[in-house]
């Protein structure tokens, strides 16, 4: 056999080669081929949390739908003739009703949820484990508000302890859970020691005080939030925000930047309503969507010095130019809600194909453009929050200081939007609406009419807050078809994709809530 | 290191035992083969038995062949008789074959591009002619596999010419990875990524990689269904091989010159069939204004149509009337022409083949279609007595333009063609745009386009430049030992282009991109190989090596909004995002076979291979992959057979292949930067996987048992084959889908048991066969595939696979069910059967989520019946697939729309709905037919779950070929000229509106069907001329 190897070289020459061949899988090469060259297996914290904030103000998917076409539209500061904005109709679209809970676990709690797994037993690490904490009840405070009992304990493990069909969460406990994690984490907050970086930190550029003053207002928001369900829980956190620290004033305000530029600098809500409702060059004012009749009648009637700045007519929008005359409160027109092209017709009499030109659209030169920031939350609001805590006998009393506050800071922060509303102006509004001196009842309305008011594209919050209180007192409609039997809206309907991939625990969840119908109140919303 | 000793040590043993043997004195054989009529036989097989080695004989029917005294050769040729010769004393062997139609000792490309003989085989192989595909043609090779082969369900896709195909052989056997085979032409792995395809949110289909085999340059086809057959290919072979060999210049002397040329003209091969007697409209009322018009311009919910002046979406008042050609009227473009020519030459030294190609092909939408140009060279000689080099070189540009978006509205003119309002005509709303260059709107819903303006402004482009080449170098060490070397490479670059113009509804200031893709990937392979016979034992061994290494990589750039309008470039747009993917594999294995013959009637076949992926944990990398197979003539040891009976054999197999190893970078969490920033330049990083990653994952084990019996009877005239089977696919790696709340869409994890059980029938027969000359030839194939989801895993009993656009459908596994069903909702029921209805919409309310049918054909067939008569031919096929169902959102926006006929009921007095309610209690309501086809749409899946059955008249052909006399005195050797058609008629179908092949994708997720490019019946004319 060996004689057989000399007398034939090129077999042997073969061998070798093969052998070569085969000899090369053992070295490093190989292995290497799968080391991906195009990302990193550690991440950067600061990286995370600055992605985790631009995508939670919105990624223009969840934000169209979730905020504009259904909570803005039900909560009437938008509406439409076009069937698509389901939420203007109470009609089920689910995609769209899915739209706010599917990319909220994709985009909005992963990376938070990431932070926090990588960095909870890092002392040095401390404040951006509890910075994200923070962030992390805000992104959930918001799903939970929306469809009520939600994977909470459970969710965004997928790869953190392998949960793949997370369990839903009572909303009460979300709740305890929330609370008490704003708590710990202001309380957490190390002003000696490091932070995210300054640019990193896009919210409060590594101002610890300001996160502490955040915490605490959302612990005033959330606490205020469970008034009807859990009265004493309300008392208990909402005294134990005033006294934490919130917000003093509009530099406090939890707010994310923008510029035009692209996806990731733009304000996208706004970017969704200059390319997909309005479109100026193709519909020439006959967009998709209009302000609501019932927001602009309040911006109008009171001479509410914001409105040129939410406002406009399309020629304003169109042509920065013509803004001054497009924005001319006399001219501002809201649309009815709950009508299509074919039932205006009847609804208002002397309708033509053009008059759809004369209602008002969000300027998008001020409130609406695409460099306006998002705001999480306001300083005004917790002002409002105050004047009912005041109300309540859980604050320090001065419901009228509180409610001036918050109107003076609502009215100040059209500044944000290259607005300007002077204090002669705020003074005077304060004048025509001082705070009311009627029924307790009547001044909750006052209040938390202005809340409505102030959380203008903030729909997720003045749709949360309406469902609590009951203010302002909205007209349902009552559109052919409607989900609701003309009724708003309560919350709404989980994504069909859990029904299917998470069947288990969705099925578990409506047994527990009620039925998964946008009629079925949640916890804090009982009657 | 151990393990690459172990590695090594594999290697060595495999190569020591086929090595090691004496040598034996050779000679030189010349001969010349002719016929009983003393007609010369050309490209007749010379073979020495029991080895591969052989030659094939010339123009003049001369071969010359070294072999040993002793030696036996067989000659064989298609139609004749073999002959076995024995190797004397003589240096001249010349050889009379007999005439046969029913050649016994058939040759088959195996594995590896090694011929085999067809009886020694242990498992099932079919292989079909290149001829087969050259008169009625399909662009797409997938396409052109329906009904012809038994086992193999080919199914093409609803995307206009030059779109993917889907075939799968023996089953699905991988949960939610791949199921198609695996491509290997002339011996070398080629990619057939489907690199673009559509899904439920839309998207067009940019083709497979069978786009790129012209069927001129197809020798032969050979199908290996089972494991054992593939189980050399290892880890690529789960899914069985599709091997195709291409013609070469052997056997030629001189110059030859080919000419095939067809054109086709295509048409819609189905139309919808809507009611029309209530217009355009809601709830019983024309529209009264534009914006009306435009509001309800997909909606027939109107008013009885009166042929009264009626407002359209232009302001324009038009007759009401019902405009029943739309579809016709809008597919009226589709052609295809396709011209090939081939020079072929050669001497006893070398020889060459070259044939250069065009199709260019028309899609019944204007404006779009498919261009391939392919150019394919095979050169070989022998370069000394002992070396023989061998190589093919295939060169295409293929370029899609236009194409067609599918499934969801964006862009999409299928849409509008078939659920435009049935009172207004199509032709009204060219050419799509205004005055100012802007999309004229017909519908409310800006995402769904004007098909004009698709047509004349929405662009797109696609370009592949392929390169394919296959290099191999063999030296015949002795008689019965050679060693191969052989290097082969796919390349592909890619350029696409996707623009959307300025002035589309949905994104006025527009947006474009330009992506390049290369997918390449390279095989090394070196193998020693032995045939030699021991006395009544013949061994036929061979071992190797094979290196593989794949890597995918591309750049693009999207940019968005032009500030300039109408101009399209890219420097143009404000805001540019670069992008840029790469990822790499490699796959190293060693193998090893050995077939062994008793007597030349018992046949054992033993394989091996081991893989080592690169793209399994280190630690745990390797696979190995064992088959067997045996195979028994028994006529050829019965005494009496009867005349009746004039072959038979029996053969088992058993092996265990592989498939859907992991993807590159599965196993580790990885995170990704985006493109852009936030303000200032601040970095954001996110987790760059929606896909939960798992560093166990191993590649899914198919094990294949497969029993068969061939057999010819009755004088040759009828032939048999049959072949039982049962595949198990286990460990699948599977992406399986999570809730979102997971933070992830799917998670990586080795699940699941799948059997597929199946039978598979050929018969072939001859009922006439006249003295006159006319024959009548039939051949029948059927296949059954019982398939099962065994079980899934211990966390999961349910996996989705795919969900339709109108979200109310999906493609599931279910534990306990066949593989891919259509789940959904029914009406909920009470005990009672009562149906539920909500008492707030009256509509009724939604059972729990369910299977409702299965997506994939369990019984398919195909018959070719072929007659002869001098020199005409008519040959047509017919194929037939039954047992699964499709999920029609055709019918289902059809039916949202007002446009089904079902919706005419109750459009006058609505429809009386009656049941209980949420509580039990007795219901009843009086709802609008619009009200509650509307809801049903989008609540009750199962009301638009059809029986996908269907039967098609295929292919047909009829030819004439000019008698020889008449060309006697030209340089011409032969001329037919033949009528030919594809997908001629639906012979039966049960699914209304729509063609029941309509899937929009090639993927796993069959029997779900929206707005596709409408298949296309295809007829023309065929010219062959031979030089």
């Amino acid at each position: 056999m060996f004689s057989f190897f000399k007398k034939r070289r090129l077999p042997v020459l073969t061998t070798a080669l093969t052998a070569s061949l085969l000899l090369s899988s053992c070295d490093k090469g190989f292995e290497e081929l799968n080391t991906n060259p195009n990302a990193v297996t550690d991440p950067v914290m600061d990286n995370l949390f600055s992605y985790s904030i631009v995508k939670t103000a919105g990624t223009g998917y969840e934000n169209h739908r979730g905020n504009l076409i259904y909570c803005g539209a039900m909560i009437q500061h938008f509406a439409s003739l076009q069937t698509y904005w389901s939420g203007d109709k109470y009609l089920y679209n689910a995609p769209y009703t899915d739209a706010y809970f599917e990319t909220a676990y994709q985009n909005h709690v992963k990376e938070p949820e990431q932070i926090i797994a990588l960095t909870k037993n890092d002392a040095a690490m401390s404040n951006q484990y509890n910075i994200a904490r923070i962030w992390r009840v805000f992104a959930y405070h918001r799903i939970t508000d929306l469809y009520g009992d939600i994977p909470y304990s459970q969710a965004a493990q997928g790869y953190l302890n392998n949960v793949y069909t997370p369990k839903y969460d009572r909303q009460q406990d979300i709740y305890a859970d929330m609370l008490k994690e704003l708590d710990e984490a202001a309380q957490g907050l190390d002003a000696s020691k490091a932070s995210y970086t300054n640019s990193a930190d896009v919210v409060y550029a590594g101002d610890l005080s300001k996160w502490k003053k955040f915490a605490y207002s959302m612990m005033l928001r959330l606490g205020m939030r469970v008034t009807k369900a859990d009265a004493t829980m309300a008392e208990t956190y909402v005294k134990k925000a005033i006294a934490g620290g919130v917000m003093q004033s509009n530099d406090d305000i939890a707010k994310l930047a923008h510029i035009e530029g692209s996806d990731n600098t733009r304000n996208l809500d706004s970017n969704t309503l200059n390319t997909q409702e309005y479109s100026e060059s193709q519909y020439s004012g006959k967009g998709n969507s209009k302000l609501s009749k019932t927001f602009v009648d309040f911006l109008k009637n009171n001479n509410d010095p914001r409105l040129p700045f939410i406002a406009t007519l399309w020629q304003g929008n169109a042509n920065p130019a013509q803004e001054a005359s497009a924005t001319d409160p006399a001219k501002q027109k809201g649309l009815p809600n709950g009508y299509d092209a074919q039932t205006i017709v009847a609804a208002i009499p002397g309708w033509t194909d053009n008059s759809l030109t004369e209602y008002s659209e969000a300027n998008l030169n001020k409130i609406a453009s695409n460099a306006a920031p998002t705001v999480f939350q306001s300083y005004a609001e917790v002002e409002y929050l105050l004047a009912e805590a005041a109300l309540r006998g859980w604050g320090d009393g001065q419901a009228a200081a509180h409610y001036n506050k918050g109107v003076t800071a609502a009215m100040s922060m059209m500044s944000l939007y290259g607005g300007s509303v002077t204090s002669a102006q705020i003074e005077t509004y304060l004048t025509a609406h001082p705070f009311s001196t009627g029924t307790m009842a009547q001044q909750m309305e006052q209040v938390a009419t202005q809340y409505w008011a102030v959380n203008f594209l903030n729909s997720y919050e003045a749709y949360a807050n309406w469902r609590r209180t009951g203010y302002p007192v909205l007209t349902p409609t009552n559109y052919v078809g409607n989900e609701t039997g003309g009724t708003i809206p309560r919350r709404l309907r989980y994504p069909t994709s859990e029904a299917s991939k998470n069947a288990t625990q969705y099925n578990a969840a409506v047994a527990q809530q009620g039925a998964d119908l946008m009629t079925t109140r949640i916890w804090w919303d009982k009657q | 290191m151990n393990q690459c000793k172990k590695r090594f040590t594999f290697f060595l043993t495999l190569l020591l035992l086929s090595c090691g043997f004496v040598m034996a004195q050779q000679v030189t054989i010349q001969g010349k083969v002719t016929d009983v009529n003393r007609e010369t036989v050309p490209g007749a097989n010379v073979l020495i038995k029991g080895t591969t080695k052989g030659t094939i004989t010339d123009a003049e029917g001369r071969y010359t062949i070294t072999a040993n005294r002793g030696d036996v050769l067989v000659v064989q040729s298609l139609g004749y008789v073999a002959q076995n010769v024995t190797v004397g004393t003589q240096n001249t062997i010349d050889v009379v074959l007999a005439i046969d139609d029913k050649t016994l000792d058939e040759v088959v490309v195996t594995a590896l591009g090694i011929a085999k003989d067809k009886k020694a085989l242990g498992y099932s192989v079919t292989e079909v002619k290149g001829s087969d595909f050259t008169q009625a043609r399909e662009i797409n090779l997938g396409n052109a596999l329906s009904g012809k082969v038994a086992g193999v369900n080919a199914s093409a896709t609803a995307t206009g010419p030059g779109g993917s195909s889907r075939v799968v052989i023996r089953g699905n056997g991988s949960l939610s990875g791949n199921n198609q085979p695996l491509y290997v032409v002339n011996g070398v792995p080629i990619d057939n990524t489907n690199v673009n395809s559509a899904g439920m949110w839309g998207g067009f289909d940019t083709g497979d990689g069978l786009n790129s085999i012209n069927p001129d340059d197809i020798e032969t086809i050979s199908v290996l269904k089972g494991g054992t057959a593939a189980a050399l290919y290892g880890s690529r072979a789960s899914n069985g091989v599709i091997l195709i060999t291409t013609k070469t210049g052997k056997g030629q002397k001189g110059l030859g010159v080919d000419y095939n040329g067809t054109y086709t003209m295509d048409r819609p091969l189905t139309y919808n069939d809507w009611q029309y007697q209530y217009g355009q409209g809601t709830q019983g009322a024309k529209p009264t204004t534009q914006a009306e018009a435009i509001a309800t311009g997909a909606q027939s919910w109107g008013a009885k149509i009166d042929g009264q002046p009626s407002i359209q979406f232009d302001g324009v008042s038009r007759p009401y009337s019902a405009q029943r050609d739309n579809v016709k009227n809008f597919y009226n473009a589709g052609g295809t022409f396709t011209n090939t020519i081939a020079v072929a030459g050669g001497n006893d030294v070398a020889n060459f083949r070259f044939s250069a190609s065009n199709l260019d092909s028309k899609s019944v939408i204007p404006n779009s279609g498919f261009k391939r140009k392919s150019f394919n060279l095979s050169a070989n000689g022998n370069l000394s007595k002992k070396v023989v080099f061998e190589s093919v070189a295939q060169y295409n540009v293929e370029e899609g333009y236009n194409r067609a978006f599918l499934s969801d509205t964006p862009k999409n003119p299928n849409y509008a063609a078939q659920m435009i309002a049935n009172t207004v005509d199509i032709r009204n709303l060219a050419p799509g745009y205004d005055a100012n260059g802007y999309e004229q709107q017909w519908n409310g819903n800006v995402y769904a386009q004007n098909p004009y303006f698709v047509i004349n402004k929405v662009k797109n482009n696609d370009v592949r430049n392929r390169f394919l080449g296959s290099f191999s170098l063999r030296y015949n060490v002795t008689d019965f030992l050679y060693v191969r070397g052989r290097i082969g490479t796919d390349n592909n670059a890619m350029k696409f282009m996707n623009m959307e113009p300025t002035g589309i509804a949905y994104a006025p200031r527009g947006q474009m991109s330009r992506n390049e893709t290369q997918i390449n990937e390279t095989n090394a392979e070196v193998l020693v190989g032995f045939n030699k016979e021991f006395g009544a034992f013949s061994v036929n061994a061979l071992a190797g090596g094979n290196r593989m290494r794949r890597f995918t990589e591309g750049l693009g750039y999207n940019g968005q909004y032009f500030t300039i309008p109408f101009q399209y470039f890219l420097d143009n747009t404000v805001t540019k995002t670069p992008s840029y993917t790469y990822n790499g594999y490699g796959i190293n294995s060693v193998f090893a076979s050995a077939d062994i013959g008793y007597q030349n009637v018992l046949f054992l076949t033993l394989t091996a291979r081991q893989d080592w992926f690169s793209t399994l944990a280190p630690k745990n990398n390797t696979l190995f992959y064992p088959s067997a197979g045996l195979s028994f003539v028994f006529t050829d040891v019965m005494k009496n057979k009867g005349n009746w009976l004039n072959y038979g054999k029996v053969r088992a197999s058993l092996a265990q292949v592989g498939g859907g190893y992991p993807n590159p970078y599965a196993l580790n969490l990885t995170y990704g930067l985006q493109g852009q920033n936030y303000i200032n330049s601040v970095p954001l990083m996110n987790i760059g996987t929606s896909t939960i990653p798992n560093a166990n994952l191993q590649p899914n084990t198919s094990t294949t048992t497969e029993l068969g019996l061939e057999s010819k009877l009755f004088n040759n005239r009828i032939g048999l084959d049959l072949t039982v089977y049962n595949r198990v696919t286990t460990n699948d790696p599977v992406a399986a889908s999570t809730s979102t709340a997971t933070g992830y869409n799917s998670v990586l994890l080795n699940v699941g048991k799948v059997t597929n059980k199946g039978i598979e029938l050929l018969l072939t027969g001859t009922p006439v066969k006249a003295p006159s000359g006319f024959t009548w030839n039939v051949s029948y194939n059927l296949a059954y595939n019982q398939n099962k989801i065994v079980k899934i895993s211990d966390e999961l009993d349910n996996l989705q696979v795919d969900q339709s656009r109108t979200q109310n459908a999906y493609i599931y596994q279910f534990a306990g069910q066949p593989y891919g069903m259509i789940a959904g909702y029914k009406e909920k029921r009470d005990a009672s059967g009562n149906v539920v209805y909500n008492s707030s919409t009256g509509l009724p309310i939604q059972s729990t989520f369910m299977a409702l049918g299965r997506g994939v054909p369990p019984l398919t067939m195909g018959i070719t019946n072929t007659f002869n008569y001098r020199n005409f031919s008519f040959s047509f096929l017919i194929d037939a697939k039954f047992g699964s169902k499709i999920y029609s959102a055709t019918n289902v926006y059809g039916t949202r729309n007002g446009l089904t006929k079902e919706t005419l009921n109750g459009r006058e007095g609505g429809i009386t709905l009656t049941g209980v309610n949420e509580n039990g209690d007795a219901f009843s309501r009086n709802i609008s037919a619009q009200t509650y086809y509307t809801g049903i749409a989008s609540t009750i899946t199962d009301h638009f779950v059809y029986d996908g059955s269907f039967s098609k008249l295929r292919q047909l052909t009829f030819g004439y070929s000019l008698p020889k006399k008449v060309l006697a005195k030209t340089p011409i050797q032969s001329v037919s000229l033949s009528l030919v058609a594809r997908n001629l008629l639906i012979l039966f179908k049960h699914v209304p509106n729509t063609d029941p092949e309509s899937n929009y994708n090639s993927g796993n997720g069959q029997g779900l069907e929206m707005f596709g490019v409408p298949p296309a019946r295809s007829y023309g004319l065929n010219l062959m001329v031979k030089f």
